[in-house]
């Protein structure tokens, strides 16, 4: 299955056991040369003696004889059973691993489970594992001629062959960058990269997104929420103690990672590992699509932010207030449309999305920033309890959400985008947030977002099933 | 029979002396082929049974030579701990 030279003892009947069957050939016929020079030289002893030397002589010439005749008569249907039986078991252990091997490949396919380097981002069928106790790389830990369930490790250390015995659970390593990888290496990831334009408030939603997540909706049903990468979860938590300190992130350009991964597990559940990526609000550089590019094949939904204030006709509506606190809202200089053309042409190029195609994900559309001149009343959950109370039938609050958000976007001349959303994206949903809870305004009250989950959630219970059922767990 | 000529040396001086008549003679003869079929029945039978020993043998040999060979040339590959 493999020409990789792992550091793991052969099966024998792949290696071993055609050397050892040649030198059973060989040393066979050695010995019963040497066996039959013994009688004849006997024979030549015994011959010249009395009758009773002769009859032995003649034993042991038809000794030697038969040595010679029957020997080699003997050892080649020998060694023809001896081939055959190698044989056999070399088909049943070849036929054996590439079962376990395809149902593996198949299973881990179904599950959506592949390792993902939280550094690089690469996808890789297998990782580079290591052998616990030499530390030797095993770069083809897969049921293969070195054993179907299990190999042994030169050291003699044995190893699972396959995730369904917990290979994950060794060491492994990235084969791309060799960077350690976590003990989720086998899991389904979710990758969500989080577009919008410069200053459209991306990091604050991350940040905010995944306080949420982890500090409010996993604690109430049972999963836990860690970062694996030791140093982003520091910086994580430096981050939220700002927050809750009334300061606010700086822009993307900090510290803290474009890619975040968030792993979310319970016990006795598989879990998830939870890609959130931050691109560059200034859109795709070739790096940049390099990068995407790696999600391409995990991709479970986009999250495309709208700063309301980097709209001309709401900017015109706030124009008197608006540069009293331009310095705080710190509006997006590009267009929404220019924000959402970007993303097309760096899905078009790096994403393998084809022009003119449909985005095969959900797409949460957001408008971020509501907290700002009152516009949550009218777009955030109040305005949805509102419409909700007000409606003579029941009506799904999701659906609400959905139209005001979205009637919104066409108000204020949006119209062009919003078709442009629904056209390329068979699911759009549409949300509005804010990240930060207030403006910033050099107070210590902390920040404290709201509706910032929701677009989340959006994608991952329209993506994967362990969410669907979270949700419908908690409907009922 | 005294030692020397021995039972054949007697018959063949019988024989060839003429004194046992035309039916002794005759009589003789027949006793000295039979005798010469059992020695060689004897011979035969007694080489046969020797050849077979030694082929026997031989088999054996070669037998204990091939699990030799396996023995000595079959072992699973060995580990460095």
């Amino acid at each position: 299955m493999s020409k990789v030279l792992d550091p793991a003892i052969r099966s024998y009947f792949f290696g071993k056991g055609y050397t050892d069957l040649r030198a059973v050939i060989v040393d066979t016929w050695r010995r019963n040369l040497a066996s039959a020079q013994n009688e004849l030289t006997a024979m030549r002893g015994l011959w010249p003696r009395s009758w009773t030397g002769k009859g032995l002589a003649l034993v042991r010439a038809a000794a030697a004889t038969s040595v010679l005749v029957f020997g080699t008569a003997f050892f080649l249907v020998a060694s023809a059973l001896h081939v055959t039986i190698l044989m056999t078991f070399f088909l049943l252990v070849y036929l054996g691993f590439t079962l376990v091997y395809l149902t593996e490949r198949a299973y881990l396919a179904w599950k959506g489970f592949f390792p993902v380097c939280p550094d690089c981002h690469s996808k890789n069928p297998l990782a580079e594992y290591f052998c616990p106790k030499c530390g030797s790389v095993h770069r083809q830990l897969i049921p293969s001629s070195y054993g179907i369930l299990y190999r042994t490790c030169k050291c003699g250390q044995k190893l699972p062959a396959t995730f369904f015995l917990h290979r994950g659970q060794l060491p492994a390593a990235c084969p791309d960058c060799k960077r350690m990888l976590g003990d989720l290496i086998e899991v389904r990831k979710i990758f969500v990269p989080v577009f919008g334009g410069p200053a459209v408030g991306k990091s604050s939603f991350l940040l905010t997104v995944l306080r949420e997540l982890k500090e409010h909706w996993a604690p109430k049903r049972g999963f836990a929420v860690t970062f694996p990468d030791s140093g982003v979860d520091s910086e994580i938590h430096r981050a939220w103690q700002g927050l809750a300190k009334g300061l606010p992130p700086a822009k993307t350009v900090t510290n803290l990672p474009r890619a975040i991964n968030a792993q979310v597990d319970r016990s006795g559940q598989e879990g998830r590992l939870l890609y959130l990526y931050d691109p560059a609000g200034e859109a795709f550089s070739e790096t940049e699509g390099l990068q995407l590019h790696k999600y391409q094949d995990y991709l479970s939904g986009l999250v495309f932010l709208i700063d309301p204030f980097a709209v001309p006709e709401v900017r015109d509506i706030y124009a008197d207030r608006l540069a009293k606190v331009e310095s705080a809202l710190k509006p997006s200089q590009l267009p929404a449309e220019d924000a959402f053309a970007r993303v097309l042409i760096g899905m078009e190029e790096h994403f393998g999305l084809q022009k003119g195609g449909r985005l095969k994900v959900p797409l949460a559309v957001v408008i971020t920033k509501i907290d700002a001149f009152g516009l949550e009343q009218r777009l955030g959950e109040p305005a949805v309890q509102a419409r909700l109370r007000s409606s003579p039938t029941p009506e799904d609050p999701e659906a609400v959400r959905n139209q005001l958000v979205r009637d919104q976007l066409v108000r204020w001349g949006l119209s062009d985008i919003v078709h442009q959303l629904e056209t390329r994206c068979p699911k759009v949903g549409y949300f509005a947030c804010t990240s930060l809870g207030r403006m910033p305004d050099g107070t210590a009250q902390p920040f404290e977002g709201r509706g910032v989950l929701e677009p989340l959630l959006w994608i991952l219970e329209t993506s994967d099933a362990m969410f669907r059922a979270e949700r419908r767990k908690q409907a009922a | 029979m005294s030692k020397g000529r021995g039972f054949f040396g007697w018959l063949m001086f019988w024989i060839l002396s003429g004194q046992l008549g035309c039916i002794g003679t005759a009589i003789a003869l027949v006793v000295l082929a039979c005798i010469v079929y059992i020695a060689a029945q004897i011979a035969y039978q007694v080489g046969r049974v020797l050849l077979i020993i030694g082929l026997l043998f031989g088999a054996g040999i070669t037998m204990r030579n091939y699990a030799l060979a396996l023995y000595h040339n079959i072992k699973p590959e060995k580990v460095t701990p």
